[in-house]
């Protein structure tokens, strides 16, 4: 336990003395250096290049394939409508992203105390991963009709999986001999738990959240287009049907731009709640 | 430096390459011999006629070699439009919204001559009588552009007010108001109304025609016209092959069913209800006044299509609303029929 070694759960470390680690910073707010994101921004602007200029050249008819600047242009133009959409679909995915995740920590904790839980409950989790989400969305809509339930169901049995193997896996990747030292000294199990296995898993456990949070979004939106009031699932049905590609791809812009935004936002949760988990992700990641 | 630019000139000309054999698509691209249909639905009694024409073999007569394409989430008339499919079954308004927004397909049949649809609410609700009573309820719709729309003008030709929820469900809508979680919804006749019958959830209807609401053609064939004009005599041939199915299909609705169900083995549950829905459209939707199956008038395109673009809900090529009606005698053609 002197050195450090990466995946040591650097509970006797200070937490807080994570050594400044110039030009390896993964995302979020003012530590972000320019010379990061140059490479994502050059291909994404090649990219569009490409298209914009293909579609120009070609003369393709928009129907097919619309430019970008149109698409940007009639998304734009229609953005009180998309953000009404973009609205329901945020709220759907937030809310059944709270209940995985309470759910994920939940029986994760469970099953880290009780190897018997352990054997009932992961392949249970792992059933729930098998399930065609295309045949069970209409089932869920005939069940619980077509309010929020059904779709935070939808988004809840998609995020649930990463979430609970990851915490599960983040805390059986304790450190032992940490643990045997804390047990020598006459720690319960609680504390153990609360001192070794629960920050060692952190680093995993926003692994896991990243995952999740990033299928939730088309999560909900999938869930939307099986049946709902509004959301970006059912403007995207409607626009599709009306032969806007345009604004189908604008919807699916605004739906990667939410996905991002909440995938950055883990970054910035994570600073907060585990600043070691930063060290340790990256170390990985090496 | 000048490496650096010849590598992402490189990247350029290969992502290029890239999407044009991934959007390269000739109109009629694919096997020159043979005609590619796109279904809209699984196959029902709308698609009687290309069934008979296929068992009965007159596409073959007409030294047509014709490939049906599965019902998938793709519009038909996108299919048509990109030319992944040389005909397709389409509805009056998607027609409508297809070729307004600059969409090269063209209407050239239609198997039904009326509206095939009624809104349907469960027969033993006593609070709907009429159109009036759908105010504050909730309709399962499809999705489809102009849906509520139409609804609405219904429902204030009968006095109403037109304010309802709408809640997109596509294919559950139905089964959302057999169960009471939804109030109304569009149903075909000649299908889910028989099968609400067979499955004991009788429905009742109320027609657009009964409330001031133009007639339209539930159903029309669609072609991609750059094929068309590329190959007039083979779209004639083909059309026409077609037509004579579709008129077996009014004359003989028994004989005609029982293709569908030969045509596709196991695809029906209920194959009572193939026939008691042939039947129904023979007597009821499929004839001209002269008894003949397929043409098509200007005045009733105007009639439908017209409301659409007076609701202002068509948008041209530019992504902007239609600033003129246009010429719907550009949106369909009797051309490829055979003559009377």
């Amino acid at each position: 336990m002197t050195t450090s070694p990466p995946r040591s759960g650097s509970v006797l470390d200070n937490p807080r003395r994570t050594e400044p680690d110039p030009g390896a910073e993964t995302g979020s707010g003012r530590s972000v250096r320019i010379g990061r994101v140059i490479p994502s921004v050059v291909t994404v602007a090649v990219l569009v290049a490409v298209w914009q200029a293909y579609v120009e050249i070609s003369g393709i008819r928009p129907q097919l394939l619309p430019s970008p600047s149109r698409v940007v242009g009639q998304g734009w133009a229609h953005r009180d409508e998309i953000a009404v959409h973009a609205a329901a679909t945020l709220q759907v995915t937030l809310t059944g992203f709270a209940v995985s995740l309470s759910l994920a920590w939940l029986l994760a904790v469970v099953v880290d105390f009780s190897p018997w839980l352990r054997r009932a409950f992961v392949p249970l989790f792992v059933a729930s991963q098998t399930l065609p989400i295309i045949a069970i969305a209409p089932l869920m809509v005939i069940w619980f009709g077509f309010g929020l339930l059904p779709k935070v169901l939808v988004v809840a049995l998609v995020t649930f999986f990463p979430m609970a193997i990851g915490l599960i896996e983040g805390f059986a990747a304790a450190d032992r001999e940490a643990g045997a030292l804390l047990r020598s000294m006459g720690a319960s199990r609680g504390q153990v738990f609360r001192y070794v296995r629960l920050p060692s898993a952190l680093p995993r456990f926003f692994t896991a959240l990243r995952i999740g949070i990033t299928y939730a979004v088309v999560g909900a939106v999938f869930a939307e287009y099986v049946g709902a009031r509004e959301g970006l699932g059912i403007y995207m049905s409607l626009q599709k049907n009306s032969f806007r590609t345009d604004l189908v791809l604008a919807a699916v812009l605004v739906t990667a731009l939410i996905s991002i935004a909440l995938y950055l936002l883990t970054f910035a949760i994570e600073r907060v709640v585990a600043p070691w988990a930063r060290a340790e992700n990256r170390s990985r990641r090496g | 430096m000048s490496a650096r630019r010849g590598r992402v000139l490189a990247v350029v000309v290969a992502a290029v390459a890239v999407l044009s054999a991934l959007t390269g698509c000739d109109a009629g691209g694919g096997d020159d011999r043979t005609i590619r249909f796109a279904l809209d639905w699984t196959p029902n009694t709308n698609h009687t006629g290309l069934f008979v024409a296929q068992q009965r073999g007159y596409f073959a007569e007409a030294g047509l070699d014709v490939e049906i394409l599965p019902y998938n989430n793709t519009a038909v008339d996108t299919v048509i439009d990109a030319g992944n499919a040389e005909f397709g079954v389409s509805t009056h308004n998607s027609s409508t919204f297809s070729r307004a927004s600059g969409g090269h397909t063209l209407s050239v049949l239609a198997p039904l001559q009326r509206w095939a649809t009624g809104i349907g609410v469960k027969a033993d609700r006593a609070d709907i009588t009429r159109p009036k009573d759908l105010d504050g309820k909730t309709y399962a719709g499809f999705g489809d552009p102009g849906e509520v729309e139409a609804l609405q003008q219904v429902i204030r030709n009968d006095g109403g007010t037109g304010d309802f929820e709408s809640v997109t469900l596509g294919t559950s809508a139905y089964e959302a108001v057999y169960s009471g979680r939804a109030d109304f919804t569009v149903s075909y006749l000649a299908w889910e109304g028989i099968e609400a019958e067979h499955n004991g959830t009788p429905m009742k209807y109320f027609r657009y025609t009964d409330f001031g609401f133009p007639d339209s053609y539930a159903i029309v064939i669609d072609a991609n016209e750059d094929w068309l004009a590329a190959d007039p005599d083979r779209a004639a041939r083909f059309v026409q092959a077609l037509q004579r199915g579709y008129q077996f299909a009014a004359d003989d609705p028994d004989a005609a069913a029982q293709d569908l169900i030969d045509a596709n083995p196991g695809a029906f549950n209920d194959e009572k209800l193939v026939f008691e829905s042939q039947r129904m459209l023979a007597e009821q939707f499929m004839k001209g006044p002269d008894g003949r199956v397929g043409a098509q008038t200007r005045e009733q395109w105007a009639a439908n299509s017209g409301f659409l673009y007076e609701k202002g809900l068509l948008t041209g090529p530019d992504g902007a609303p239609l600033a003129q009606e246009p010429d719907w005698s550009t949106y369909f053609t009797d051309d490829y029929l055979s003559s009377p």
